[in-house]
């Protein structure tokens, strides 16, 4: 890990009021679950908003948005070729870049999803396993749109492809798709760690392995991409 | 200058004399070249892949509603018109976010675009025109699967007379959703100015919206106060559209709550087209400062 790189990317992402751009969306999540609960009187549906649309919509979002944030930019503009040009491993860059994506997008997404379920008045138990899922969401998305937007300059297009057609509108009627989908492999892992019971039917172990081979082999894919980075024109 | 005495440097070049094309030529010509590369055209195969691919996809529920009428005999049940950009407003709203960058980003960030307002034509026009070859772009996008459908009824044995109509109210509800999505897509491009921002903006404007209106409209019945709940329809282009086809046009809904009152209906459509207007607004402001460095 290279700190002042974590650091750049923290800025590039964050500053500028940048940074309200991805908090909106969990705020939005959380007015939502506010305005439900005082239209209905009780508590929200944690299905309906914590994981239909907090799991499923504002943390892929807000990943992608951090994902493409902390390398689109640079690889739009070109100024890419400096950071490259420093004596520093490609694969040291693109988890450095990823740590940052990865720690901003998951105290959003965990904060966001917590503070929503909070304000929902929903048990406990969901609290906690709003806080797990946006976090390990979070991590396992940014992996994903990292490496996504390393391949191509249509990475914001690559993620929201695979987060709205394959995840939401193939992943409803093809039930397969679960055993490639990150979103079930967080549901899986959720339902785990804080003894509730989600809308997914896989084996633990495999939920696990498959996080953990998204997590390194697109914190790898995107530094293998980088180390063969190509300078092209802008089409 | 008839007593020109210098010769050195005078090589012989000449001015064009010939006609100019004026005003409306040069917006006709900025109309037709952003409408066409929105779908690629001009530009690189590779930038073709996208738009098309989208519209590829888009078509798909046309051609099967087409297909079942065909083989298994004639609903006029499935082909509904009005309510097939709720179907695939996800793919619409793909193509919105991602193209609308094209037109609105580039020439803004590098600063290109101060040499184009120098140009007769002024901020405000060059604004206007490419906001409109946005809506031409996005018209084509969402009335092809509608003319799909409308033929492919007609040859699988559909009466004239029944359909006409309501391919008519959603071809005003595609125009209504058109303008109201190129408003949002260029209003997010043109301020961001960097297309992943952009097109984050616009994804979640659209998608973020359509969904949360959807699960406020449903309490909303749950609770008993529908005709509140349709103004909620205000979040959303596409369940605005529906909402207007619905109370305007007679329509089938696709939503929990479509107010069934043309007053409403009318209404809500006159606000969109307000906040339309302002977001325009906004962006002319928008080309007059950035053109103006």
């Amino acid at each position: 890990m290279n700190p002042t790189i974590s650091r750049l990317a923290l800025q590039a992402l964050v500053g500028q009021r940048r940074g309200l751009v991805l908090a909106a969306l969990p705020l939005v999540l959380v007015l939502l679950a506010v305005v439900v609960r005082l239209l209905t009187g009780e508590a929200i549906s944690a299905r309906g908003v914590l994981v239909e649309v907090g799991l499923a919509v504002v943390v892929p979002l807000v990943a992608l948005l951090a994902a493409n944030g902390v390398l689109g930019p640079e690889i739009d503009d070109g100024s890419v070729v400096y950071l490259l040009s420093t004596p520093v491993s490609r694969y040291v860059v693109a988890a450095s870049k990823w740590l940052t994506a990865a720690g901003v997008s998951a105290v959003l997404g965990a904060g966001g999803l917590a503070a929503a379920a909070l304000a929902g008045g929903v048990s406990g138990r969901w609290v906690l396993a709003s806080a797990v899922a946006g976090a390990v969401g979070a991590v396992l998305y940014t992996a994903l749109f990292t490496a996504m937007s390393a391949a191509t300059r249509h990475g914001m297009i690559a993620g929201l492809v695979y987060v709205l057609l394959i995840e939401r509108g193939l992943g409803t009627l093809l039930t397969g798709l679960r055993y490639v989908s990150v979103q079930s492999f967080t549901q899986r892992v959720t339902e785990a760690v804080a003894d509730i019971d989600m809308p997914v039917d896989m084996g633990l172990t495999y939920a696990v392995v498959a996080g953990v081979f998204v997590l390194v082999a697109g914190v790898a894919f995107a530094g293998w991409r980088l180390a063969h980075f190509q300078l092209r024109g802008d089409e | 200058m008839s007593e020109r005495t210098g010769v050195i440097h005078d090589i012989g070049y000449r001015p064009y004399t010939g006609p100019r094309e004026g005003r409306w030529g040069i917006v006709a010509g900025l109309l037709r070249h952003g409408a066409l590369s929105t779908f690629g055209f001009g530009r690189s195969a590779r930038s073709k892949v996208l738009p098309f691919g989208l519209l590829v996809v888009t078509l798909v529920p046309a051609i099967v509603f087409v297909g079942i009428i065909s083989f298994v005999g004639m609903d006029s049940e499935l082909l509904n018109y009005a309510g097939y950009q709720q179907v695939t407003a996800a793919f619409v709203s793909l193509f919105v976010a991602a193209q609308a960058p094209v037109l609105f980003t580039r020439d803004l960030r590098s600063g290109a675009i101060s040499l184009y307002l120098a140009r007769p034509l002024g901020p405000a026009a060059f604004a206007l025109v490419r906001w409109a070859s946005l809506v031409l772009a996005i018209l084509a996008f969402v009335v092809t699967p509608l003319v799909v459908m409308f033929v492919g009824g007609l040859g699988a044995g559909a009466e004239v007379r029944d359909e006409l109509p309501r391919f008519l109210v959603a071809l005003a509800g595609a125009l209504l959703l058109a303008v109201l999505l190129a408003t949002v897509g260029a209003t997010a491009a043109s301020l961001t100015m960097r297309r992943g921002l952009a097109i984050g903006g616009t994804i979640v404007v659209l998608i973020f919206g359509l969904g949360a209106t959807a699960i406020l409209q449903e309490i909303g019945r749950e609770q008993g106060v529908e005709d509140a709940a349709a103004w909620l329809g205000l979040i959303s282009p596409f369940v605005l559209v529906d909402a207007v086809q619905h109370g305007l046009g007679d329509a089938a809904s696709s939503f929990e709550t479509p107010p069934d009152n043309p007053t409403t209906a009318a209404l809500m459509l006159l606000i969109a087209l307000a906040a339309a207007a302002a977001a325009l607004l906004l962006l002319v402001r928008r080309y007059r400062t950035r053109g103006s460095r």
